[in-house]
């Protein structure tokens, strides 16, 4: 796996001015074709599509983030390194102390090429398995918290259209105030999940800080509020303000956003879900009850391991496999989650982190 | 045919603007449709050496212009402040904010010896 760039290189791209809008780029990169920047001939940078997602501005210069130049000297094993831990897509190489670009490489096709190499260096063939792997775990991820928070807004969407002719102005002002909120969550959380993807190299990253389980809960309640107004369901907070844990903050995000978003899917009209936590000896046990349905004994058991897609009480679906995220960031903290649930009764998610 | 008549008629007035569309302080959020290197680029060509650009770590505001001429009458770590606890709360991540100040400067006491 030691060979040169040279061999790798992409010629064909299209070319954007730095001082273009982006709406070209965009179409391009939709179609899966790089895009170089350039400044009245000069070479400015490789535009791509996570650049598009991070900065959401009219200018190709606004958009364009710096990416490291690679040389033809280099080999493949290092670029890939480099591109993983930053996820670049594409890079520029360009001519030794120039910046005259001779080509592009991309991580995927770098990737494939490693692959189907004939050294048959498994190590190496291993651990590139794992950077896919790692990559499409981040995109299960991402793709199941945001589509929580879609399922609100759509959810409300469809409500207006239903009742906007009975609705009293100040109720519609009112339902629209909210999806802007919503939106802004979802945005929200799509940026705080590509950021942690991209701070995170090999392996999921973990970074503990001191976090007020008071604002977790208040973000909670108000990503969640369409959805809870919607189906008459009061959400309410036992949580001191002195209660804090010491753990990652997207962790802890992703768990109580899927413990949110199941409470609500499984409770009907005009129940509650309640939020409270208690100090024991090292660790804080956080409790999220709701008064709705319950789980039937049989699936208590296989609920952290397999892929249980069940449909809420207004046909709110999921992608099945929140609750195994949940136990996964709690282990990765040394804790332990657990579920108490009697049909018809409602259920308890208790989980422990660790205390401040 | 049916007869019909046509008729346009205008309305105008006019004033004198000046460029760029603040004299003082602009606050661009992190998410605005004009980022700072474009807004930079076009006041370096209406008003040449005029805005200091100064980055904030602000959750929704990314950069703030601020006339140098401002800046000579007020430190900057000093007006930063006022703007981050008075101008930074109401300033939403897609929005441009431009903030007109009136400064006043006033000297007591000044004794002049013959």
């Amino acid at each position: 796996m030691s060979t040169l760039l040279q061999h790798h290189l992409i010629q064909s791209y299209s070319e954007v001015g730095l001082y273009d809008g982006v709406f070209r780029a965009r179409g391009w990169l939709s179609e899966g074709r790089p895009v170089v920047v350039k400044d009245e001939g000069r070479f400015c940078g490789v535009l791509t599509g996570q650049d598009l997602l991070h900065r959401s501005h009219v200018l190709v210069a606004d958009c364009l983030v710096e990416k490291p130049i690679l040389h033809l000297s280099q080999t493949i094993e290092e670029v890939l390194e480099m591109m993983a831990i930053n996820r670049w897509e594409y890079l520029p190489v360009c001519k030794t102390n120039e910046m005259e670009l001779v080509g592009l490489v991309s991580n995927t096709w770098l990737i494939q090429c490693g692959l189907t190499q004939t050294d048959h260096d498994e190590n190496k063939v291993a651990d590139l398995q794992k950077l896919l792997a790692l990559k499409d775990r981040f995109l299960s991820i991402l793709s199941h918290d945001v589509k929580n928070l879609f399922h609100q807004l759509g959810g409300t969407l469809e409500m207006l259209d239903r009742k906007l002719l009975s609705l009293r102005p100040e109720e519609i002002k009112n339902i629209l105030a909210l999806s802007r909120e919503s939106t802004h969550a979802i945005h929200l959380a799509f940026e705080n999940m590509v950021n942690w993807a991209n701070a995170s190299h090999r392996e999921i990253l973990f970074r503990p800080i001191a976090i007020s389980l008071q604002n977790q809960f208040e973000k909670m309640a108000r990503a969640f509020k369409l959805a809870a107004d919607g189906k008459g369901i009061n959400m309410v907070n036992r949580l001191t303000e002195d209660m804090s844990v010491h753990a990652d903050l997207h962790m802890v995000t992703s768990i109580l956003l899927n413990l949110t978003f199941n409470a609500i899917k499984f409770t009907g009209s005009g129940g509650t879900i309640t939020f409270q936590a208690h100090r024991h000896s090292h660790a804080v046990q956080i409790t999220v009850s709701d008064t709705g349905r319950g789980i039937p004994a049989q699936e208590l058991a296989k609920i952290f391991h397999q892929k249980i897609n069940t449909v809420g009480t207004n046909k709110e679906r999921g992608t099945g496999m929140g609750l195994m995220l949940c136990r996964e960031f709690v282990e990765k903290h040394g804790g332990r989650i657990w579920i108490e649930s009697e049909a018809g009764k409602g259920t308890q998610v208790h989980f422990t982190l660790p205390d401040l | 045919m049916p007869d019909f008549t046509q008729h346009i008629s205008l309305d105008l007035s006019f004033e004198e603007i000046k460029l760029p569309p603040f004299q003082d302080v602009l606050i661009v959020g992190k998410h605005s449709p004009q980022g700072k290197i474009g807004l930079r680029k076009s006041f370096e060509l209406m008003a040449p050496n005029d805005f200091k650009l100064i980055d904030c770590a602000d959750d929704n505001v990314e950069t703030v212009f601020i006339s140098y001429h401002i800046l000579k009458k007020i430190p900057e770590a000093t007006l930063l402040n006022v703007l981050r606890e008075r101008v930074f709360p109401f300033v939403s991540s897609n929005e441009l904010v431009k903030v007109d100040l009136r400064l006043r400067i006033k000297i007591n006491g000044i004794e002049i010896s013959k």
